[in-house]
């Protein structure tokens, strides 16, 4: 981390949106996407996503907030 | 699971949960795995090593002591050195043992008066120095706006 920038990294700890992280291209550092499951993968969006193996159920999504 | 996270676009599985299963109360209770440390422990390794088999990164959470519904994401949970060793920290730390999980999550709550998301006893020296693990540690979701906030 000592290659980058105070501002590259506070960028990199804070993301970019709510599920990615911020990529710093000039140093070859993609975003990140990263996701909930907990059975399965939940995606990018708590409701109506793209199907799962074994999906969450709205009431049980509502814990997460 | 791996294959599924390749199909969503997702890098970093925020799974599995390891927290204990303290009561029916608990409304996610059911993302994690048992009430019983060392088998939360071992299932989390064999799950771990089955998603990051396939080039997904996994993360262990949430760590630690997040495992009732009562104000998830403040309660102070007040506890003996030996009982959250034997039960709570239990499954992360044979996780660990038998895997090698990218990342782990710090919880929201605190442990003792302190929160553990900016605790450097759980953070650094227990998991660095005690258990020796060196993958990145990542806050539970709003942990930067509540301290923020507070």
């Amino acid at each position: 981390m000592s290659i980058f920038l105070l501002e590259q990294r506070t960028n990199f700890a804070i993301g970019d949106s709510f599920w990615t992280t911020k990529s710093l291209p000039h140093h070859g550092v993609p975003a990140l996407r990263l996701s909930d499951g907990p059975n399965g993968v939940r995606g990018g969006t708590f409701f109506a996503g793209t199907k799962g193996a074994v999906g969450s159920i709205p009431p049980a999504v509502l814990n997460y907030f | 699971m791996a294959k599924e996270a390749v199909a969503k676009g997702v890098h970093v599985l925020l799974a599995p949960t390891i927290n204990m299963q303290r009561g029916p109360l608990g409304g996610r209770g059911f993302e994690s795995i048992s009430e019983d440390p060392v088998l939360s422990g071992l299932a989390a390794a064999a799950l771990i090593n089955g998603i990051q088999s396939d080039g997904i990164v996994a993360c262990i959470k949430h760590f630690v002591c997040n495992d009732q519904e009562h104000e998830r994401n403040r309660v102070d949970v007040r506890i003996t050195e030996r009982a959250l060793r034997e039960i709570y920290l239990m499954p992360f730390m044979i996780a660990m043992k038998k895997a090698n999980p990218g990342t782990l999550m710090s919880s929201y709550n605190k442990v003792n008066g302190e929160h553990v998301s900016e605790s450097k006893r759980f953070l650094h020296t227990l998991i660095r120095e005690e258990w020796g693990w060196d993958g990145a540690v990542i806050s539970d979701w709003f942990v930067p706006l509540f301290d923020y906030f507070s």
